[in-house]
């Protein structure tokens, strides 16, 4: 007969190597498609309090997400099978939570059912685990966890002051995707399962909108600053009454504005994760990571302009055209044309022309937004250079179509500044009229440090721009 | 000692064989286009007129320049070093 000894401990049921890369797997595919989908409903949303919440929750989902994914390979889970064979479950409920009608379903579905859910079954593994042999995954869920609860928190807050009104069809929604998670067994898949609810069998799929709306309080315009667009003289001879206030003033007001419609540089890289759904993992790490970036930058304009104490919704041009002029090209080509952008604005550079010129203006906020731009830049053109490459080829040909297609896509952004160049959302000089009233009224006099840089924004920016 | 000659800056500087090129120029007072420091920008990227000067080899997979802009003469000045006096299209 064997014979064995007692043994030392118990352990609970599900927490073997294998059911814990099995679970972790599902965990992984479950924050994987909820960064894809709030980075759709990122694009889809105009409010813009709870975008820029969307934009940052997305990056913590892609941040959890590859947290998941790496522990999952550390649990001798094949590399080829990580990303391949995602649970059908899984991703048949994510498909479901975006397919919500509108943006208060949509946050609903996320901040009510699915995150409240991810945090649950994060709970119970983590009641589960062996905090010594599964320490790695114990650390990084701990993490997630409090990440998550954070989430719920802002965002319940947030949503209440924005859009207090709460439809009956909310809670329908809500409901029902309650009642189709129960049906899968669960976010782990350890819970029963029974037949999915098909409620909203009619609704069609999620997609990603090619075209943007702003946020309602904004008055619709498609510039926001005149190189943008070079017929619209009247608005060039606006902008350079503040620029004769003094380069300073103009470069504090200029950066603000610029930062704060940077949100079409985060719009891109969100649409272009959407569509493309195949593509290495770090594609999806990187692109997260540059719509964040992007989101980060609006914001920075966005705290710049309250800090004046500046009503932005009347002062400020809160442009779309970048976004929707290229919406009907495919996702390589308006990536292509945002890394051309990048790119040419890095090698002018223009980025330490303007930090210098921030610097003499003594304004610490705006010159630390500049430098921490200037940073992030230089990421994503890392970024943009190697996925470029990986959709269009490391070769000739491939350097030929990024070619190719920048060229394409300069060419119809510069035909929709045309074609639209009469429109009263393309006129600026009410704004910088507006603008310069309130500047003129708060400039002050400091000592002159001999501040020696030539900056032009309109000619310097259509050189980078080569005449768009 | 290598010289370094900016064509279209008008400036000269030195760098020592093992100096990283942007570096040499900011140690003369020259401060280039720049923003990485790390070859991943393509901020610096530069063309050489005449003279060698090849990326540091410890990071040469590393650097966002293709192998056609290599071969067109085209070098990341934050990720190079010298190995000759040159000019450079700057």
């Amino acid at each position: 007969m064997p014979k064995v000894i007692r043994a030392s401990r118990t352990t609970e049921q599900h927490t073997r190597v294998n059911d814990a890369s099995a679970v972790l797997k599902r965990f992984y595919v479950a924050e994987r498609q909820l960064m894809r989908i709030t980075g759709g409903w990122f694009v889809k949303t105009s409010q813009w309090d709870l975008k820029f919440q969307l934009a940052v929750d997305q990056w913590q989902a892609v941040e959890h997400a590859d947290a998941l994914r790496t522990r999952v390979l550390e649990l001798r889970y094949p590399r080829r099978d990580v990303d391949k064979k995602y649970d059908a479950d899984v991703m048949a409920f994510m498909a479901e939570v975006a397919k919500a009608a509108n943006v208060r379903e949509f946050i609903a579905g996320v901040y009510e059912v699915l995150l409240p859910a991810l945090v649950e079954a994060y709970q119970d593994y983590l009641q589960r685990a062996d905090a010594l042999d599964d320490s790695p995954t114990v650390y990084r869920l701990g993490h997630i966890v409090g990440d998550e609860q954070r989430q719920i928190g802002m965002m319940h807050g947030l949503i209440n002051r924005v859009m207090p009104d709460r439809a009956a069809s909310v809670d329908v929604w809500c409901d029902y995707l309650r009642r189709y998670l129960d049906s899968v067994g669960g976010l782990s898949g350890l819970g029963e399962k029974s037949d999915r609810p098909n409620d909203f069998a009619d609704r069609p799929e999620f997609q990603v909108p090619r075209q943007t709306v702003r946020d309602e309080r904004f008055k619709p315009m498609l510039f926001h600053l005149p190189h943008e667009n070079k017929y619209d003289k009247a608005g060039q001879q606006a902008w350079k009454r503040i620029e004769a206030l003094d380069k300073r003033v103009a470069m504090q007001v200029w950066s603000a504005i610029s930062h704060f419609n940077e949100i079409w540089a985060a719009e891109v890289p969100a649409s272009v994760m959407y569509e493309l759904t195949n593509e290495p993992w770090d594609f999806y790490l990187d692109l997260s990571r540059w719509m964040w970036d992007e989101a980060r930058h609006s914001m920075m304009g966005y705290r710049a302009i309250q800090g004046w104490g500046w009503d932005a919704p009347t002062l400020i041009p809160y442009g779309n055209a970048l976004y929707n002029a290229l919406g009907h090209m495919p996702a390589a080509q308006r990536l292509a044309l945002l890394y051309y952008f990048e790119e040419g604005l890095l090698r002018s550079g223009l980025k330490q022309t303007e930090i210098k010129i921030l610097e003499s203006a003594g304004d610490e906020g705006s010159t630390q937004d500049m430098d921490y731009d200037w940073a992030d830049e230089a990421i994503h053109v890392s970024f943009g250079f190697k996925w470029l490459r990986h959709l269009l080829g490391d070769d000739t040909a491939g350097q030929a179509e990024l070619k190719r297609l920048t060229d394409e896509a300069r060419a119809v952004l510069a035909e929709f500044v045309r074609l639209h160049q009469d429109d009263d959302a393309a006129k600026l000089a009410p704004f910088f009229d507006r603008l310069y009233d309130l500047i003129a009224a708060m400039t002050y006099e400091i000592p002159d440090d001999g501040l020696d840089i030539q900056w032009a924004p309109v000619v310097a920016d259509e050189e980078v721009l080569q005449e768009l | 000692m290598y010289r370094i000659r900016l064509v279209k800056l008008g400036k000269e500087f030195d760098a020592e064989p093992d100096e990283v090129i942007l570096d040499a120029a900011e140690r003369n007072g020259i401060i280039l286009t720049h923003s990485c420091r790390s070859g991943t920008c393509r901020a610096c990227i530069t063309h050489v007129i005449s003279g060698c000067i090849e990326h540091d080899p410890d990071y040469v997979d590393d650097l966002s320049i293709d192998r056609g802009e290599i071969a067109a003469g085209y070098r990341l000045l934050c990720s190079a070093l010298a190995c000759s006096d040159e000019e450079l299209e700057r």
